[in-house]
Order: structure tokens, then sequence, then C-alpha cells
């Protein structure tokens, strides 16, 4: 529980907001590389930490995320011509590049240096790991780009997903670093019927279906926590759940053969983006991993409307609130505990979208196994307001710090730190010196 | 002690210096609170005193039960329990246990009140 102040701050994350400038502080997907793939194609409508952006790639594939709104007019640049090294509104013919540089302004006369001293705004910009990523902090506290691992192997190891999700970020990423409910919302009725390029040991079925109510352990770490949940399945052996989360809004969960995880981008303080990505840290994935991980499958960006009326280009799930994510209750009755025949992150948006747009922790009612959401909490509450009195998270300049992965296993050992000392190098492994970014 | 000690919950009442167990929590009672008050003692660290908030959270949820079910002790359990849980947010202990402390008091209070009740009926 939070009282109604603590949750303002924490959720809140338009410019000037505590919780919005440390978002800043931190390199942020915006838009995966292949939804603005063509050089001179259309841009792409963006609201990122509640600011209205553009992102478009130039004639010589650079990419740029600049203000939606031109600074002469205020016209939206999402209309203007991506052509010839830059955007042209198409209002008056300004130009800028991908560095929101003006090239040119043709209604000024010819003689005039106005353009010179005309900048629109934008944010410097890196493509890694099939996304394009924006710095929208202070310039002189740009960090390094954080040395994520699944960034960094080859693209064939690699799919990624981008799609809306439609409630405030921080409920989302609750969703994604409590284990607890992997028990209940994901699990098949019959233990038997696992896909059978499931991710996850062997016996997953059985073992959380035997055991639900996992031992919980969180370890502070320079990048946020480790956070193992462990289950009993015979008399000597255990399974182990490893999840990381990494400030401010990324987390890696279990697996044992391709890893998930995702990073929770604010579009504003009532919606989100979904990153996730799934990724083999040894081996291209195979076709069929990565057609079953692949959520966008093909899908372009459509226009969404927010509800303040301003429209951004994004990928909805067909399953989603109007429709009621398809919940099917005979498949709740036979198959799946939750009725919806989609993906696990489907099931997710199913509870996280359908409590308030932004939930009010001082009416919900924790129990002891929420300890990672609440460790998660306080340690953003506390950044957010060191931030606020002049003290800056020491992580974003600590690259490093980004290399972990999710990790499950079944193991004799019962006390956390001894499996996770036997398997520290899967955790958070050392620098991958051949890799290459796709 | 380490670090990253396994956490469960089997040792309800050792009173040993573990600030890496968590209280069971089923019970708003004394004994409960007064087990919480232990493990806020020896909690000295931001993140062992998530696990102690986790606790005091898990009281929370019991007492806005109470509340709702029309324990009229309950608010003022409530508001301690808001203490306790924003004083150790903050890592202010001293403050957590007065608030802790003050809850126990008063529900050893309701308790003999209510056990009177009980006997004169």
């Amino acid at each position: 529980m939070l009282r109604p102040e603590d949750n303002k701050l924490i959720t809140e994350v338009g410019p000037g907001t505590p919780m919005g400038e440390l978002f800043r502080r931190f390199w942020l997907p915006v838009v995966a590389s292949e939804d603005m793939e063509d050089p001179d194609g259309a841009p792409v409508r963006l609201r990122i930490l509640g600011e209205d952006l553009v992102a478009f790639r130039d004639t010589d594939g650079k990419v740029g995320v600049l203000s939606a709104y031109c600074p002469h007019r205020r016209a939206n640049l999402f209309y203007a011509r991506n052509e010839e090294g830059g955007l042209r509104c198409v209002y008056h013919g300004w130009k800028f590049d991908v560095t929101g540089r003006c090239l040119h302004i043709p209604s000024e006369p010819a003689r005039s240096n106005f353009k010179d001293k005309v900048r629109a705004p934008g944010y410097p910009t890196q493509e890694r790991g099939g996304l394009v990523w924006a710095y929208m902090g202070p310039p002189d506290k740009q960090p390094e780009f954080p040395e994520y691992e699944w960034a960094e192997v080859p693209a064939n190891q690699r799919v990624i997903s981008a799609s809306l999700v439609e409630c405030n970020w921080l409920q989302t990423l609750e969703g994604d670093i409590d284990t607890a409910h992997v028990s209940f919302l994901h699990r098949t009725l019959n233990p038997s019927t696992t896909l059978k390029w499931a991710r996850f040991v062997e016996n997953f079925t059985e073992y959380v279906t035997k055991d639900r109510s996992p031992s919980l352990t969180v370890k502070s770490t320079d990048y946020g926590f480790v956070y193992g949940g462990r289950r009993v399945g015979g008399e000597d052996d255990y399974y182990w759940r490893f999840s990381h989360w990494l400030v401010p809004s990324t987390s890696e969960t279990p697996g044992s053969a391709e890893r998930p995880g995702r990073i929770v981008v604010p579009i504003d303080d009532r919606n989100s983006m979904s990153f996730s990505f799934v990724w083999h840290p040894h081996r291209a994935l195979s076709a069929e991993e990565a057609i079953a991980n692949g959520r966008n499958n093909g899908q372009p960006l459509h226009p969404w409307e927010l509800a303040d009326g301003y429209v951004i280009d994004t990928r909805r799930s067909p399953l989603n609130r109007d429709n009621d994510f398809k919940i099917d209750r005979h498949v709740q009755r036979t198959k799946r505990f939750s009725g919806i025949l989609g993906t696990p992150p489907e099931e997710d948006r199913a509870m996280t979208e359908t409590m308030e747009p932004v939930l009010d922790r001082s009416k919900e009612h924790l129990g002891t196994s929420d300890i990672a959401i609440i460790a998660m909490r306080r340690r953003l509450i506390k950044m957010a307001r060191d931030l606020a009195e002049g003290v800056e998270p020491a992580l974003a300049k600590q690259a490093w710090a980004f290399r972990t992965r999710g990790y499950d296993v079944v193991s004799r050992h019962a006390e956390f730190e001894d499996v996770l000392e036997e398997h520290m190098s899967e955790l958070t492994p050392g620098r991958v010196t051949t890799a290459t970014s796709g | 002690m380490s670090v990253c000690s396994m956490i469960n919950a089997e040792a309800n009442g050792a009173g040993g210096a573990d600030p890496w167990h968590i209280v069971d929590v089923e019970t708003l009672d004394v004994d409960t609170v007064a087990l919480v008050i232990h493990q806020v003692e020896v909690s000295p660290r931001a993140d062992q005193l998530a696990y102690r908030e986790s606790e005091i959270d898990a009281l929370w949820t019991l007492a806005d039960m109470a509340a709702q079910a029309g324990d009229t002790d309950a608010s003022e359990w409530l508001e301690l329990l808001w203490q306790a849980h924003d004083h150790v947010g903050d890592g202010d202990r001293t403050r957590a246990l007065a608030a802790l402390t003050r809850l126990r008091d008063r529900l050893v209070e309701t308790e003999r009140r209510r056990n009177r009740h009980n006997a004169s009926m």
C-alpha cells in the first residue's frame, strides 16, 4: 500500500515530475526499428513520458526523435515531408535534420541567418537490439548506452515485440516481477499440455501446480534487485525462478532456454509501451521459437487515439478491453486457468489494464508474498526523491551493471545464496566481446 | 548472517535475529505484532526494511478487513499501521517501532476489554 501522495509521486511521469525526471536519466526504447525501416519513410507519432514526438529515418538511414510540433507555428511534423536528409514541415517548409538542427527556412529572406538560430527540440538516439532508443534527460548527464546483453547478440538470436499497454507503467512492471501469479494466471489445467518449445524447465507445470506459494527472496543489487522464488518439488529438488528488476523499468524474467524480458516505457500516466525481447544467449532462435515469441508477427503500426484526443502510431493486441480479452468460460473450466486463449502478456494485460488506469495503491491489500513489489516501489521512491534533491542515480553511469539474464533451474539447493552462487554465470554473465549489434 | 539467506516462514516465533525471515502474518494479534517489532529491531538495512514493510502491509490488510467488518477499534489500528509503514519506508526504525509498540499496547487493551466483556456475559 502507498499513501496517495507517494502513489502520485511514483506513477506520474510528465516533464518536471520526480519519477519522470528519473526516467529521463536513462536510455529508453521508443519504437522498434522494424516499424520505421524505410529511409525517407513516414514519420511515426509517439508520446513518451508525456511528450509528443515524431520519429523518422532520414535519407541516410539515421533516426531522429523530435518534438511533434514544428517550432514555427507548432504544426504537427507527422505530416512533414521526409526528404533529402530531413523532415520538412508542410505548413511553411521549415526543414530539420535528425538532431533538430534547422536546415532551411524558405519563407525567410535568402540573406537571413534565422535558420541558424532555430532548432526543433529533439533527443539523441541510438539503434540497438532492434530498437530505437532516446535519451531525454539533460545533455550533460547523458550516460553511456547500457550493456544489455540481449541487445548485443546477433539479430537472429532475438525477437522483439512492441505494443501498447493501456494502463500506467508501474502496474505493468509490478506484474512482471510478481512470480506468485505464474501459478495461477498462466497455468494450464492439464500439466501435460505444455508447449514443446516452452522456455522453462521440463517439469515447469508440475512444479508450479504443486507449490503455489513459493518462498521468496529479494537481494538488492547495483542495478535494482535479483528476485528468487523457490518451489518445493520432491524431497531433494527445488524449482527456482530468478528474475531481475533493473532501474527504472526493465524486467528479465525466468527461462532456461530462450530468455524473456521487457522494458516498460511510459507513454503518459495512463498508457505505456511494452518493448519485449526474447533471446537466446548462445544460439540462433529456431523458426518455431521466433514465430512463437514474435508477437508483432508482421502487424503494422496503426493510429491510436489517446484519451486526450492525441493520436500515436502503435500496435494494439487483438485481445483487448473492448472484447474482454476474448475470455472463454469453457476454456476457463477445462483448459486454462485464465480462460484467455492468448499469450502470457495478453493474460497479464487482462489483469493490469482492467484495474484503474492508475492503480490507487492506498486501497490495495498486500501480503508478505508481495515483497518484490514493495522493495521495488521503495527503491524507486527513494531514487526519485534523491534526484529531486540533486542526487543523481549512480546506476545511469554504470553501463556494465545491465548485464543480467533471467533464469530458471531445478536445484538440490534449498538456500537462495547457494543456488545463486552456483548459477552466477547464467544470472550475471560477463561481457561478450564478439557480439555484434543487430 | 549472510546477505541473501533464504526466507521461509517456518520459524515464526523462534526469536532469532534473522532480518531475512518473514513473519507469517495470519492474524492481527499481540503475538504477531510482537514478532514484527522484533524483526524491525534486527533490520537496520533498507532492503531488510522492505521485508518489514511487507509484514506491516499484511497487518494493515487484516486491520482493514476488520474495519470493513465493523470493528470499531480498527480505525486506530489502521492509522498506527500507516505510521509504521511510512516510517519503515523512510528508514526511520525508531518511529516505526513507536507506532508498532503503541499498536501492540492497544491490542493488549482490546483483548483485555473483550475478555472482560465475554466473561461478564
